[in-house]
């Protein structure tokens, strides 16, 4: 048994101690996802939160489910949305996205600096959906596989494959293009 | 112009192999790529490229601060702790046990026309939930036990301990005491281990209160209502020593190198390494009862010695020393959860523990009602509100002072 089985079985005979360890670590994990789409960090801690005690109150079913991380990562994410959603439709907000907005400015292309991160470059960013952008982040940053990635996006593994791929291309073909100009 | 192959560039760009390896290698990719990289020297500015692409896409780092992390696991414990100990329960069954001889009786008196019923049906299970009617008012009302106990020091004196303040007890051989919200806690400094001659405090909780210790090494020691733990101030030696009286639950800290044990009166011994138990040793009930929640122990009687498994109970009195395996531990730690748990009880044994938490004697005049109650009850109920359900069960109360007579 690998350390992290480990440490969920333990979590599901009830050691809170081990809870707590990986309470710290999905919380945090939670909480920059979230900030990828919204700065009101209340949202995003009570979402983080909310499914964190879930976590806990149903660890006896823990070994039921394949992958409790991308589980609970999945119910978090469906928690913030809904509310930032909510939170759209009181402000009076026509026109609802499907999911909310991933933040560009959160989308850092090394090698350039933030000041001449260039007008094309940032056109080139936003003309990927937030779907494309969190894709890339889920897999990129958070290292989770295409299977898990489609997963939590509720789309087929095939889907996600298109959805990276698309975007690499499309920022490729910007980032050849300032290559290009700066020759 | 750069000149490369594109779609070779975009294939390793799309490869999930690919990618783990330059963002998350392991030993298994890494040797695979390595020895591509190697016997393909044509396509390795292709890989250079894709691989430096595919490092320049980043994220912010927005992971919050470790007061931020922090604050939200307390809240969340917080939450869970409430949910856990949950609202009021009170259902509660009965089920009245029916000697044989009532069969014949019977059909003899008319008197007993109720019974005959209750009869016919073997047995009845009446499943009762508290109305919302409350209780009498009465001018004295039996209030139940609080966080209280008596504290006596290695120098003989006396300290109160209640939740109303927050008390720091001054250093006895460097161990720091703090007492508040129903727990005192032993902190030890570093001076505090060096083998010095063991000084003792003894933790006293009367009838009607309940306490928390947490001890030197950690250990935490619920007590109960009418009970005691006299124990070291710290642990010096090689093994760490307590005397419990009445009843206690405790969560041991872990040290293989000292072995944590429990004396009781009657010369019991309960030797643990580290783990949950609980110790029922009240002088009016008929055993001794060590229940182990998590972890081992071994009990020591009268010359026996028996190892426990979690689910195990060992059940010592004169001239007993058995084992059981208990298919649920709830109710024998509902206590320090707050609440009253009976398993087709009979009404003595579930008078002495009322009595002992709401510090009333009881009184039985005309004979204990044969009845058998099984479910749940809030312990933080006043009396009064707790007989309340007992009475809907034909069960009849009287209070009178700090006494509680029983009739059926």
């Amino acid at each position: 048994m690998s350390i992290e089985q480990g440490l969920w079985q333990q979590i599901s005979k009830g050691n809170r101690e081990i809870y707590a360890l990986i309470y710290r670590k999905l919380f945090s994990r939670f909480y920059n996802h979230g900030r990828k789409f919204t700065t009101d960090v209340v949202l995003i801690e009570d979402a983080a939160q909310e499914a964190l005690i879930l976590l806990w109150e149903r660890r006896d079913k823990l070994s039921d489910i394949k992958n409790a991380e991308t589980y609970y990562y999945s119910v978090y994410r469906n928690n913030l949305f809904a509310a930032i959603r909510k939170q759209q439709i009181l402000a009076g907000e026509q026109e609802l996205p499907e999911t909310p907005e991933f933040s560009i400015e959160s989308v850092i292309i090394a090698g350039e600096s933030e000041a001449s991160q260039s007008a094309e470059l940032q056109a080139a960013l936003k003309a990927l959906t937030s779907r494309q952008l969190e894709a890339i982040f889920l897999r990129f940053y958070e290292g989770f596989s295409y299977e898990e990635v489609a997963e939590m996006l509720d789309i087929t593994v095939k889907a996600t494959y298109k959805i990276v791929a698309r975007a690499l291309a499309q920022l490729k073909e910007n980032m050849l293009m300032q290559l290009l100009l700066c020759f | 112009m750069p000149h490369y192959n594109n779609s070779s560039f975009q294939h390793f760009l799309d490869d999930a192999s690919f990618q783990q390896w330059v963002l998350f290698p392991d030993v298994e990719n890494a040797q695979y790529w390595k020895d591509h990289y190697q016997s393909h020297p044509e396509q390795q500015k292709t890989m250079d490229e894709a691989r430096n692409f595919i490092l320049s896409l980043r994220f912010k780092d927005d992971h919050p601060d470790s007061e931020v992390i922090e604050r939200s696991l307390a809240r969340a414990l917080e939450i869970i702790k409430t949910k856990e100990s949950a609202s009021p329960i009170r259902k509660l069954k009965s089920k009245t046990r029916i000697p044989a001889f009532w069969w014949a009786a019977a059909a003899l008196l008319p008197i007993l026309f109720s019974v005959w019923f209750i009869v016919s049906n073997k047995s009845v299970d009446k499943e009762l939930t508290e109305t919302d009617a409350g209780p009498a008012q009465t001018t004295t009302s039996i209030l139940p036990g609080t966080d209280r106990a008596t504290l006596t020091l290695a120098d003989g004196s006396m300290v109160v301990l209640d939740t109303a303040d927050q008390q720091s007890i001054m250093g006895q051989q460097n161990v720091k005491l703090i007492s508040a919200n129903g727990q005192i806690s032993y902190k030890a400094t570093a001076q505090a281990l060096k083998g010095d001659e063991m000084q003792f405090n003894k933790i006293v909780t009367p009838r009607g209160g309940q306490y928390k210790i947490e001890l030197q090494d950690g250990t935490m020691v619920w007590l109960n209502a009418a009970s005691s733990l006299r124990y070291p101030v710290a642990f010096t030696t090689n093994k760490r020593e307590v005397e419990l009286e009445g009843e206690g639950y405790f969560e041991v800290a872990h040290n293989a190198a000292k072995p944590f044990i429990v004396k009781l009166t009657d010369g019991t011994q309960v030797t643990v390494l580290g783990t949950y138990f609980n110790i029922n040793s009240y002088t009016d009930e008929k055993s001794i009862k060590t229940t182990l929640i998590q972890g081992s122990v071994m009990i020591a009687q009268g010359g026996q010695q028996k190892m426990l498994r979690p689910g195990d109970q060992a059940v010592t009195g004169q001239d007993k020393f058995n084992v059981v395996h208990l298919a649920n531990t709830d109710q024998i730690v509902a206590w320090k959860n707050g609440y009253f748990s009976f398993n087709d009880d009979n009404l003595e044994s579930i008078m002495r523990q009322l009595s002992r938490w709401y510090n009333v004697e009881i009184a039985f005049p005309q004979g204990v009602p044969d009845v058998l109650f099984s479910g749940e009850l809030d312990r933080n109920l006043k009396l009064e509100e707790l007989l309340e359900v007992f009475s809907t069960m034909k069960i009849n109360y009287q209070i009178e002072n700090r006494k509680l007579i029983i009739t059926p």
